[in-house]
């Protein structure tokens, strides 16, 4: 049997990766992929909170942050390409619109 | 007695956390891309492990099958530029590695230590029993009775979405 706090160390651990990567990484790509993961980091609490006894709604709003996160990602990704055209790179550091 | 789901929890986290870290330390934006896949499989194999298999289903539909597809896009679109022309930049500014670090360690220690030297403050999180919160018909009625209107403002988020990433990606004509 697995505790309830497993699943929750796994999270604060998924979620302190990804906030890691958000905040060192120079290419915007791959910001965009540590958020996806803090995303599922929070995904899983809620699903591990519903499963032990929280009822259903957990599964309900993590139905919805999944599609929240796809539009996100869709329009993120255009973001950059977008960039991309303007400025011949999406580095982060460099980019000119993009101070830090 | 042998835990199988212990077993199986821990070989799933470890594979998960391990591709993870594996996202940002690989050098090719390709290579991330596709540890990201791994770490969305291995978070539905966990939904798999808490009786959500509906959840589990959709997070490796759109995580592992569209989002990752959609990003492979962006990098061989906007690629070729970062990684490969300056090797001898370092990657990442020392300050902010410092303090991520930094940041990082103190909530993997609070979250791990926090349990162990408090388990009077975290007893309900050992001994609740993992249920199942119901079928995944139960779970369509909710949706589609208490909570519709969420349900109608992510479908009209999902198309306002579509719209503006076509717009904003779309080539600029000359003028």
């Amino acid at each position: 049997m697995v505790p309830l706090i497993y699943y929750l160390m796994l999270s604060a651990i998924l979620f302190s990766i990804g906030a890691y990567g958000v905040l060192t990484r120079r290419n915007a790509i791959v910001v965009l992929m540590s958020l996806e993961i803090m995303m599922n980091a929070i995904n899983l609490n809620l699903i591990a909170f519903s499963a032990y006894g929280g009822g259903l709604s957990g599964q309900a709003f993590t139905l919805f942050l999944i599609s929240i996160a796809a539009g996100e990602v869709a329009v993120g990704l255009a973001i950059f390409l977008s960039l991309y055209r303007r400025r011949g790179t999406i580095d982060l550091r460099t980019s000119p619109v993009m101070r830090w | 007695m042998i835990d199988f789901e212990l077993i199986s929890f821990i070989i799933i986290a470890s594979i998960m956390i391990i591709s993870a870290i594996m996202v940002l330390r690989s050098r090719e934006v390709v290579h991330s891309a596709m540890f990201l896949a791994l770490t969305f499989v291995m978070v539905g194999c966990t939904y798999i492990l808490l009786n959500a298999e509906y959840i589990a289903l959709v997070q490796i539909i759109i995580y592992a099958g569209a989002v990752t597809v959609l990003m492979l896009f962006a990098i061989m679109l906007t690629k070729r530029k970062i990684m490969d022309h300056h090797p001898d930049e370092k990657e990442v500014n020392t300050f902010f590695e410092l303090m991520a670090s930094c940041i990082l360690v103190f909530l993997i220690l609070i979250s791990i230590l926090a349990p162990v030297f408090c388990p009077e403050t975290y007893k309900e999180t050992f001994d609740r029993e993992l249920t199942s919160p119901g079928s995944t018909s139960d779970l369509g009625s909710l949706i589609v009775q208490e909570y519709m209107i969420p349900f109608i403002i992510v479908g009209i988020f999902l198309a306002v979405a579509i719209l503006g990433g076509v717009f904003l990606a779309r080539e600029k004509e000359e003028d």
